[in-house]
């Protein structure tokens, strides 16, 4: 009688070890799900660089002129040539001014055939973004770190 | 024959409160480990938001410090916020030289300079009294007045306003 109710025990004891193996495991798998993968931040520099870009000028002409342009389908070719260049010139300044190091860029400005990003496999992760409201387009700038 | 049974039945009683006692420290081993977890959980959402507040109140600063050198009537371009224009800066560089009460424009600072960056070109340095410890940066426009036919017109490039404290 007496090892029976002791090995009734012993398997309550399991059994109750059990659960709370399961409730803890299930709290780690809930926290670890709830946690963000990826973290897009509003950043006030990226919006100035942004607009500094979009402010500099070709041949008497605007960045900003020039998305406007290929919004209403005109010569997008050479402004994607010019926003590269530009984006590319300052990506290394970017990274001290935003204290990151970062692995590139995306950028994107809608009703345009204009996307352009500097190499895809870097792409991800968390990033720093700035939108600005155009005209006929809004433009958005995206740094991943 | 008595003594026995009453002996017997002591033990069980003393097996069985040792097993409440032992469900009850796991009962509170659980509560005290999910509490832990929620802890950590929350610490780890709470570090995020003091990274990003902490990072948000260093750009307004910076940005604000360095509104205020682009803000100067002897540096900024017409009716263009954050934005240099360069002949103005030229122009400004030199008569610093020959009058010290500009300097009071700088208070506060060490070093102030504007670096191109594209089309990139030599730094213009403003103003230069050391190197400092605490550097602050920010993108602006760097600016010409030009002449295009019978209008006049603003040429920009991309810059970095670079200040020392």
């Amino acid at each position: 009688m007496i090892k029976m109710n002791n090995k009734k025990g012993q398997e309550e004891m399991v059994g109750f070890v059990l659960i709370v193996i399961m409730l803890i495991a299930m709290g780690l798998v809930f926290m670890f799900m709830i946690r963000p993968k990826t973290i897009v931040t509003k950043d006030l520099q990226t919006e100035n660089l942004l607009n500094s870009m979009l402010e500099s000028t070709t041949e008497g002409k605007s960045v900003r002129g020039m998305i406007e342009d290929c919004a209403i389908n005109i010569d997008c070719g050479k402004t994607m040539i010019e926003i590269t260049a530009r984006l590319n010139a300052s990506l290394s300044s970017s990274g001290l001014v935003l204290n990151r190091t970062l692995n590139g860029y995306s950028f994107s400005a809608t009703n345009t055939p204009l996307n352009i990003s500097s190499g895809l496999s870097t792409l991800k992760g968390n990033s720093i973004t700035a939108l600005i409201p155009l005209q006929n387009s809004d433009v958005t700038l995206k740094f991943y770190y | 024959m008595k003594m026995t049974s009453s002996a017997c039945s002591k033990q069980q009683n003393k097996k069985k409160g040792q097993m409440k006692i032992q469900e009850m420290a796991f009962v509170l081993l659980a509560l005290v480990l999910l509490a832990v977890i929620a802890f950590v959980f929350f610490l780890r959402f709470s570090q995020q938001k003091i990274i990003e507040s902490a990072e948000n109140v260093k750009a307004q600063t910076t940005i604000s410090l360095l509104e205020r050198v682009t803000s100067l009537p002897e540096l900024e371009c017409h009716g263009k916020t954050l934005c240099i224009d360069s002949d103005k800066a030229g122009f400004f560089k030199e008569q610093l030289k020959t009058n010290k009460n500009l300097e009071l424009l700088f208070q506060g600072l060490t070093n102030v300079r504007i670096k191109p960056i594209y089309p990139s070109s030599n730094d213009i340095e403003i103003y230069n009294k050391g190197q400092g410890n605490v550097s602050y940066s920010t993108f602006i426009d760097l600016c010409k007045y030009v002449s295009s036919g019978t209008s006049f017109n603003y040429e920009c490039s991309m810059a970095m306003l670079i200040a020392r404290q």
